[in-house]
C-alpha cells in the first residue's frame, strides 16, 4: 500500500470520529438516529478493516465485501431518514414520492427482467454486482427525492441538505465505480482502489461541513388557506393554467 | 453499463447543484393565490383588445407606406418589446397559480398523484407554448407572427387534404373488385 492510499484510509476514520464527536457535542446525534448509527458502523468497520489488513491480510477480501453489504443495509436506514426529514412535514409530497418510487422500482425490475437472461442491467452474479444493484435502487430513490424537493420547492435544513448531498454523492460515485469494477474487472481494480476512498472522503468532508452544528429542518406554515379539498385545488389550478394558455392562443390566431 | 454510469453522474450533478445553490425559501411559494394571479387588466375584453393591438396588423398597415424606414424599424422594435412584456406577464400569472397550487398540494394528505401529474402536464404544455411563442416572436416579431401562423395553418390544411386524397386512392386500389 502506498502513502496516498494509506493516508486516504486513515483520513476516513478520523473524519468519522470528528463527525460523531460534533454530533454528540451539538446534540444531533440522538436526533438523526439512523445517520448516527451509520457513521458509528462505518467507523467500527474502518478500524476493523485496518486491523485485518495489517494482521490477517488473507481474510481481508471476504471480510471487506461482507462489511460493505452490512454498510449498505445501514445505508438504507440513512435513505429512509433523509426521506423522513425532508418530506415528513409535507404529507402530500410524501404520498407523491411513494407513488413515483413504486413506479420507478417496478420499471427498474421490469427492465431487469427484460434484459433478463443475459443479465446485463441488474444481475446479481457476484457480491460486487449485488452491492451495485442495491446502490442503484438507493440512487433512484434519492433522485426521486431530489426531483420532488425541487418541484415542490421544499425548504431543506442545512443538516438534512448535507446528509442528503453527501450520501447521494457517495451513492452516485459508488454506482459509477462499482459498475466499472463489475464490467471491466481486474483492469479497473487499481483505479478503483484510489477512486473509491477519495469519493468517500469527499462525502465525509461534506458531512463535516454541513453537520458541524445542529440546525433543524425549517418549519413552515404548511396549512393551506383554502378549504381542505385537494381535488378542488387541482381543478382550479388546471382551469387557471388552461385559461392562461387560451389567452396565449389569441396572440397567434390569425 | 452506460445507463448506470449516467444514473450515477445525474445524481452527483443534481446534488452538487443543490449544495451550491442558495436555500429555497418558503416565501418562494405564495400561499395567497390573489397576489400573483390577479389580472392587471380590468376585464377579459380589455385584455383581448390589448392582445389585438399588440399582435394585430392595423397600426402597421397604417404606418408602413406613410413613414420613413427608421420609424418603421422603431415601431417594429417597440412592438416586439411590448409583446415580450405581455408574454412575461402571462408567464407570471401562470407561475403564480402553479406556485399557489404546489404550496397547498404538498401538504394535502389526500393528494391524488394522477391528478397532480395532469396539472404538471398542463403547466409543462403551457411553458412549451410560451417558449414556442417567444421563439416565433424573436424570429418574426409580433406583427408578422399572425401571418406566419396563418401560412402554417394553410400549409397544414393542404398537407391534410393531400394525405386524405392519397389515403382514399390507396383504399380504393386495395378494395377487391366485386
Amino acid at each position: 500500500m502506498n502513502f496516498y492510499a494509506l493516508s486516504l484510509w486513515l483520513i476516513g476514520p478520523l473524519l468519522e470520529a470528528l463527525i460523531l464527536a460534533r454530533g454528540i457535542q451539538t446534540g444531533w446525534f440522538t436526533k438523526y438516529r439512523a445517520f448516527s448509527a451509520y457513521v458509528c458502523c462505518v467507523l467500527i468497520q474502518d478500524l476493523l478493516f485496518l486491523g485485518v489488513y495489517f494482521l490477517r491480510f488473507n481474510d481481508y477480501g471476504w471480510i471487506y465485501w461482507w462489511g460493505e453489504l452490512f454498510s449498505v443495509a445501514f445505508g438504507v436506514g440513512v435513505t429512509w431518514e433523509i426521506f423522513g426529514l425532508i418530506l415528513g412535514p409535507y404529507p402530500g409530497a410524501g404520498r407523491m414520492a411513494r407513488n413515483v418510487l413504486a413506479v420507478v422500482i417496478v420499471v427498474t425490475f421490469s427492465a431487469n427482467l427484460a434484459e433478463g437472461w443475459s443479465g446485463q442491467l441488474l444481475s446479481s452474479g457476484t457480491v460486487v454486482e449485488l452491492e451495485r444493484n442495491l446502490r442503484v435502487i438507493q440512487a433512484l430513490s434519492l433522485l426521486v427525492l431530489a426531483a420532488l424537493a425541487t418541484y415542490y420547492k421544499i425548504p431543506i435544513g442545512r443538516n438534512a441538505k448535507g446528509m442528503f448531498a453527501g450520501y447521494g454523492i457517495f451513492i452516485g460515485t459508488s454506482v459509477i465505480t462499482l459498475t466499472l469494477r463489475s464490467s471491466l474487472g481486474e483492469s479497473f481494480q487499481r483505479a478503483w482502489v484510489s477512486a473509491q476512498p477519495l469519493c468517500y472522503v469527499l462525502t465525509l468532508v461534506i458531512w463535516s461541513a454541513f453537520l458541524w452544528k445542529y440546525e433543524p429542518v425549517p418549519t413552515v406554515d404548511v396549512r393551506p388557506r383554502i378549504e381542505e379539498d385537494y381535488r378542488l385545488l387541482a381543478l382550479i389550478t388546471r382551469k387557471r393554467v388552461l385559461q392562461v394558455r387560451a389567452i396565449l392562443g389569441k396572440a397567434t390566431r390569425p | 453499463m452506460l445507463i448506470l454510469i449516467a444514473l450515477g453522474i445525474l445524481l452527483i450533478a443534481v446534488l452538487a447543484r443543490m449544495l451550491w445553490q442558495s436555500k429555497p425559501e418558503a416565501k418562494d411559494l405564495p400561499l395567497d393565490a390573489s397576489c400573483e394571479t390577479t389580472p392587471r387588466f380590468n376585464s377579459l375584453e380589455e385584455h383581448d383588445r390589448v392582445v389585438e393591438r399588440i399582435f394585430g396588423n392595423e397600426d402597421w398597415n397604417f404606418l408602413r407606406h406613410r413613414v420613413p424606414s427608421e420609424i418603421r424599424r422603431s415601431f417594429l422594435k417597440q412592438r416586439r418589446e411590448m409583446a415580450f412584456c405581455w408574454l412575461t406577464l402571462i408567464r407570471v400569472k401562470a407561475k403564480g397559480a402553479m406556485h399557489h397550487h404546489l404550496a397547498c398540494a404538498r401538504s394535502f394528505q389526500s393528494l391524488e398523484p394522477v391528478l397532480e401529474c395532469r396539472v404538471a402536464i398542463n403547466y409543462l404544455a403551457f411553458q412549451l407554448s410560451c417558449a414556442l411563442l417567444a421563439g416565433l416572436l424573436w424570429l418574426r416579431g409580433p406583427v408578422a407572427l399572425r401571418g406566419a401562423v396563418a401560412r402554417a395553418y394553410e400549409l397544414c390544411e393542404r398537407l391534410r387534404a393531400l394525405t386524405e386524397v392519397r389515403w382514399a386512392q390507396t383504399t380504393l386500389a386495395a378494395k377487391p373488385r366485386s
